[in-house]
């Protein structure tokens, strides 16, 4: 029975468990057509959580990924007649280059990257406005092309923009897991001071992860604007949460060192099932945000226990504590 | 998150630098007011003054509970705004069920002081507080959904009405609120036992602690004031209107937090007052003006505010770590 005690496991389990109440009991949900339904509404979240998670095992976090999100949006719907490569590159390129900046200040002047982005999350929505002139920016009726190719369905439930997330997930991860800046990140999220001592170079697996959050939050924006036809710049406010969700759902640790990609996609998937499940059911739109915000509170507890947490660091010494004395 | 170190206070008398930032914040808001009068007369005029108090006041109250948060050591609340329009909400849905205005008010402040204090308590045993409250948020933003189905709720009460327009000796009720709110939190923080922990908490949490402070309690506590002062201000508008809304309080967040770290209050914690917050809520609230009488877009001034904000906190960590270094 080891096998259930893996995290992965469970949550895959949990996935699974989710999947099946919802098939048994919402009609025509067990539908290939509505897994391709899933999928497609999981990519805009999926990839901005692949770099929240980033971020996270790197011990920080970026709030500003949703005000990204809503500029890079704009920025590839203008930029729609050069075709969807060039659209995207313009709305990535600059995003990698600001979170580069942002990782940079935040690492230099080391402060806190909740406290800093707080102020960028505030500052790019307001640049999302004046670069759209306040108005929403729709693709031109010959550009309509785009939209409908990035939706196409493929391989009985995948889409061109589904297929990305789990190419951006899947490479995300063997990244983390084999590269040097991977390793590094890890190890400045799961022990900053110890890392330091050993040696580990500060600066730079902090540049590399806020680039990592602030580009993936730009291609999620760019697709997601792209495949809807249209941007708005209020739009993806509430992309920060969901993708926060799924990461903790996924087993990501909001106190960093912990995680994996395939978590992340688990996560992400889980969450969309049951979204999905209740739009299904025909409940109103405000279900989704209570649901959402009990899911969060709830994955948070279970984050207190498993992660790095001052909560779970006494269950440990208890749990110690007791085998001493058995 | 990254665990920044707290440097050591300043040595030489921090009621002096204290004193000295009080007046560099006031100067910065009059040559701001001087400068506005010289391109723009109408900015000067009494009218247009209430008219920046009241705007001041409302993100202000809200600011004086937010100001507890960030003096304690546990950055902001991203629950503020959805506090606000769910406390308007629930007592114009009380209210519509024929309860009084007063016991309307009575329960509704009684389930914010529950869900401030259960923010609190899961902040307290180390959860991040940004994503606690925004989780807290989207359910609260739920929960109006599912009490009014979407709907905006009308409320039909003269005492009400007056609470939200009326004015005593000419200024508008919320604007004595205001300072009413920003002498009793600078009461509570400066005299009282309470206060003093805090602050002691924010400062260093593992000697607070260790000290016999009750971390749980002071954090818990925090958590439920910003809370009720997030009601404050859900009544104010609710009660300007006569009808509960349950959309557009989305910016709140963004002022209070605006008004807090440009008013100096340090971030990690225990460096603060509320006066200064006060300064600041003033100050965003004369800025927005002033950049309103320009004709400028709202995008703009949101980013304007997002430059001020992220200057502003680089600037005071910076000079923190030279004192301290």
């Amino acid at each position: 029975m080891d096998i259930l005690k893996k995290p992965l496991v469970q949550r895959s389990l949990l996935l699974a468990a989710v999947y099946a109440a919802m098939a048994v009991t919402v009609a025509n949900f067990g539908t290939s057509g509505n897994a391709y339904a899933i999928l497609e509404s999981s990519a805009l979240v999926g990839i901005v959580a692949a770099g929240l998670a980033v971020n996270m095992m790197a011990g920080e976090l970026d709030l500003s990924v949703g005000s990204v999100a809503a500029c890079a949006g704009l920025v590839a719907v203008m930029m729609s007649g050069h075709g969807v490569a060039v659209a995207v590159a313009c709305a990535v390129v600059p995003a990698v280059i600001y979170g580069i900046a942002q990782g940079y200040a935040i690492a230099r002047l080391q402060i806190s990257s909740l406290v800093f982005t707080l102020g960028t999350f505030i500052g790019m929505r307001g640049l999302a406005y004046v670069i759209s002139d306040e108005r929403t920016l729709t693709l031109a009726l010959s550009d309509l092309g785009i939209s409908m190719a990035l939706r196409e369905r493929m391989l009985l439930i995948f889409s061109p923009s589904s297929l990305v997330m789990v190419a951006v997930l899947l490479l995300a991860g063997v990244l983390l897991r084999y590269t040097r800046a991977g390793r590094e990140i890890f190890a400045i999220g799961g022990a900053r001071r110890e890392s330091r001592a050993a040696g580990v170079p500060q600066t730079r697996p902090l540049v590399v992860s806020f680039a990592v959050s602030a580009g993936l939050a730009a291609l999620a924006g760019a697709l997601a604007s792209l495949k809807g036809g249209s941007a708005t710049p209020g739009g993806y406010e509430t992309v920060l949460l969901a993708a926060v969700t799924a990461a903790l759902i996924g087993g990501v640790s909001l106190y960093g060192g912990r995680g994996s990609m395939i978590g992340v996609l688990i996560g992400v998937l889980t969450l969309q099932v049951l979204l999905s499940g209740l739009q299904l059911t025909g409940a109103p739109g405000w279900a989704a945000n209570l649901a959402t915000g009990l899911i969060l509170l709830a994955f948070l507890g279970v984050d207190l226990v498993n992660g790095e947490s001052p909560v779970a660091e006494a269950l440990r010494r208890r749990s110690i504590r007791s085998r001493a004395r058995a | 998150m990254s665990d920044t170190a707290i440097p050591a206070g300043p040595l030489r008398s921090p009621a002096a630098a204290a004193l000295a930032r009080a007046v560099l914040a006031a100067g910065l808001v009059l040559t701001l007011a001087a400068l506005g009068g010289y391109f723009n007369p109408a900015f000067l005029s009494p009218e247009n003054g209430l008219a920046i108090l009241r705007a001041a006041a409302m993100s202000g109250i809200v600011a004086m509970g937010a100001t507890f948060i960030t003096l304690s050591g546990r950055f902001f609340s991203l629950a503020l705004g959805q506090t606000a329009m769910f406390a308007g909400v629930l007592m114009a849905v009380l209210m519509a069920w024929g309860l009084p205005f007063g016991l309307a008010l009575a329960a509704m402040l009684a389930v914010i002081v529950c869900l401030g204090a259960v923010q609190g308590a899961i902040i307290s045993m180390g959860a991040n507080p940004i994503i606690t409250t925004l989780g807290a948020g989207a359910l609260l933003a739920g929960l109006a959904g599912l009490f009014t189905g979407g709907r905006n709720v009308a409320i039909d009460s003269a005492a009400l009405a007056w609470i939200g327009n009326g004015r005593i000796l000419g200024v508008p009720t919320q604007t004595w609120a205001f300072v009413a709110a920003v002498a009793v939190a600078w009461w509570v923080l400066n005299k009282t036992r309470f206060g003093r922990e805090t602050i002691f908490l924010g400062a260093n949490r593992a000697t607070a602690g260790a000290s016999g402070i009750g971390v749980t309690k002071v954090t818990v506590l925090v958590f439920v004031i910003a809370s009720l002062a997030a009601a404050m201000m859900g009544v104010f508008e609710a009660a300007q209107f006569s009808k509960a809304r349950v959309a557009g309080f989305g910016a709140v967040d963004f002022d209070v937090i605006a008004a807090v770290l440009i008013g100096g209050t340090a971030i990690q914690g225990g460096r603060g007052s509320p006066l200064r917050t006060a300064l600041g809520a003033v100050f965003i609230a004369t800025l927005q003006n002033y950049m309103l009488l320009l004709a400028w877009s709202s995008g703009v001034r949101t980013l304007v505010t997002g430059v001020f904000i992220v200057l502003i906190v680089a600037g005071f960590h910076v000079a923190a770590r030279r004192k301290g270094a």
